[in-house]
């Protein structure tokens, strides 16, 4: 599908990202001091949004 | 026989057609280098490594209307579904998948070029993207093209489900651009805090706010996002997408099997004589069924076909359905329908998203213990029930529950009866003006009685 990108929609993106940069900034920092007062208690398990596919099925395939 | 898909107007870089019944994508000339790029970067491995895309292979046929053009032959999807059919964790699978597709594509220097809900299907429980010209090379400092489309598609419609309503997913039906961002706006008011506030209310204001500027200025001033800060973004959104919850909510038929009327020893019967119908139209491509709730009566379906359509008018059912075939990853969809109003046709020329009977016919439908409800509860004559199903299918599995059911005691207890024809006597006469009897056995221990018949209509 074809998209004509609203003028508005992409002016606002800059706003959008310059927050999602200062708060994954705020998030790394507060890892940072959360992992120094948890020295030594062990990582905790990241949480990755990428799905896991390391499966075996037809999936691949297109039929004939 | 060659035929043009009729939704496959807007996009300039190919078209969707069938030829002999058979779906090709046709990948137009000033498209190709972009399309080999998909591959050469790497990102088509990637994709489908991750489930996030439909597969698909080159063949060598004749393009559809351009013969410099090349032809692409995509995995068949089973049966094709629509955002306001889905509940809200098929939505949200949606949003992720259409998320990660841009994350993906920025790894391999490329940018999703449109995020419309209406691209993501499911397959075997994954929402995938099903069409393979949705990129574009990106080009480093543009921002994305697709971010108003993805508030509209996704994130107005999952913050009104899980702020406001789950029924809101229908607002998707009345607005084929996705819900406009002032409206999700008035309707989340105080709701759904930063996640809102950033990607629905600013966004809508300075939509509002520069929405005339083409006519009186030159779109001069959009600032340049580099490659990091647009994925933190897309990060940003993935992450405030996954946090959305549903609210609890308690339904009609979300324990329903739990408190049938049904002993356990009628209950493996019923499942008995359900296997043994379709064990006689085996083998078979496609079934549906309708008021599956968790899909219970749909995988014994699976059993004997490939492809099975569990719909129910219930969200919590569909959604522990959905819930069940995203880890089976069994070739089921679960789909929300009204049976009393089921999807219509819409969009340009009311040709764009079509009704469910026009998405395909399955070889069998399942209607157990559903036709009481739309008989007594909402006042539809059995004779119309019959013609309608048998036009919807070639094989009809259906049970008869009589009035002497408590079931159908209860929803006769409020009202009068002004339902003489519904008997089994006449259930049969009128069914049987639409279909052929195949097959008829009453339940032990119950009243009900199920049907295998089949259509009349060619």
């Amino acid at each position: 599908m074809y998209l004509d990108p609203g003028l508005g929609s992409m002016l606002i993106q800059a706003l959008i990202a310059a927050i999602a940069v200062g708060g994954g900034m705020l998030i790394a920092m507060r890892k940072k001091v959360v992992a120094f007062f948890r020295r030594g208690k062990g990582n905790e398990p990241q949480t990755d949004v990428l799905k896991d596919a390391s499966r075996k099925d037809n999936f691949n395939e297109v039929d004939e | 026989m060659t035929s043009r898909e009729f939704s496959s107007f807007r996009d300039p870089s190919g078209v969707v057609f069938s030829r002999d019944g058979v779906l090709y994508r046709q990948v137009n000339p000033a498209y190709i280098p972009t399309f080999r790029k998909i591959y050469d970067s790497g990102l088509y491995d990637a994709l489908i490594e991750r489930r996030l895309m439909i597969p698909h292979k080159a063949v060598d046929i004749e393009p559809l209307d351009n013969p410099e053009a090349i032809v692409i032959k995509p995995k068949r999807i089973p049966y094709i579904s629509y955002p306001y059919e889905w509940s809200f964790g098929q939505y949200k699978a949606a949003a992720l998948t259409t998320l990660n597709l841009q994350l993906a594509a920025l790894e391999h220097g490329m940018l999703l070029k449109d995020a419309s809900a209406y691209n993501i299907q499911f397959v075997d429980g994954y929402a995938v993207l099903m069409d393979t010209l949705s990129f574009e090379e990106y080009v480093d400092g543009r921002p994305w093209s697709a971010y108003g489309q993805f508030c509209r598609h996704f994130v107005a419609p999952l913050l009104l489900m899980s702020k406001v309503d789950v029924r809101l997913s229908k607002l998707m039906q009345s607005h084929i651009d996705g819900i406009p961002l002032d409206l999700a706006d008035t309707l989340l008011g105080a709701r759904g805090g930063f996640f809102k506030y950033q990607h629905i209310r600013l966004h809508a204001r300075a939509t509002a706010k520069h929405g005339v500027d083409g006519q009186n200025e030159s779109r001069r001033g959009i600032t340049s996002i580099g490659k990091s800060s647009l994925t933190a973004m897309i990060n940003a959104l993935a992450e405030g997408v996954s946090k959305l919850k549903l609210k609890d909510f308690i339904t009609e038929w979300g324990d329903y099997y739990r408190r049938t009327n049904y002993t356990p020893d009628a209950a493996n019967e019923k499942e008995t004589i359900v296997a043994r119908y379709l064990a006689e139209i085996a083998p078979f491509d496609s079934a549906w069924d309708f008021g599956a709730n968790d899909g219970t009566y749909t995988r014994i379906a699976l059993k004997y076909g490939k492809h099975a359509v569990a719909f129910d008018i219930d969200h919590e059912a569909v959604e522990r359905n959905f819930t069940a075939v995203s880890k089976s990853h069994e070739s089921m969809l679960p789909l929300l329908l009204d049976l009393t109003a089921p999807s219509p046709s819409i969009g340009f020329a009311n040709a764009e998203r079509v009704s469910i009977d026009r998405r395909g016919r399955p070889d069998v439908l399942m209607i157990l213990a559903v036709v009481h409800h739309l008989a007594i509860s909402n006042n539809l004559p059995l004779g119309m029930i019959a013609e309608w199903t048998s036009r919807l299918c070639r094989n009809l599995i259906i049970e008869f529950v009589p009035k002497e059911d408590s079931q159908v005691k209860i929803l006769l207890a409020t009202r009068q009866d002004i339902f003489p024809q519904y008997n089994e006597h006449d259930f049969e006469r009128l069914f049987l003006e639409h279909f052929t009897l195949t097959g008829k056995q009453t339940i032990s221990g119950s009243k009900r009685t199920l049907y295998l018949l089949k259509s009349k209509h060619p």
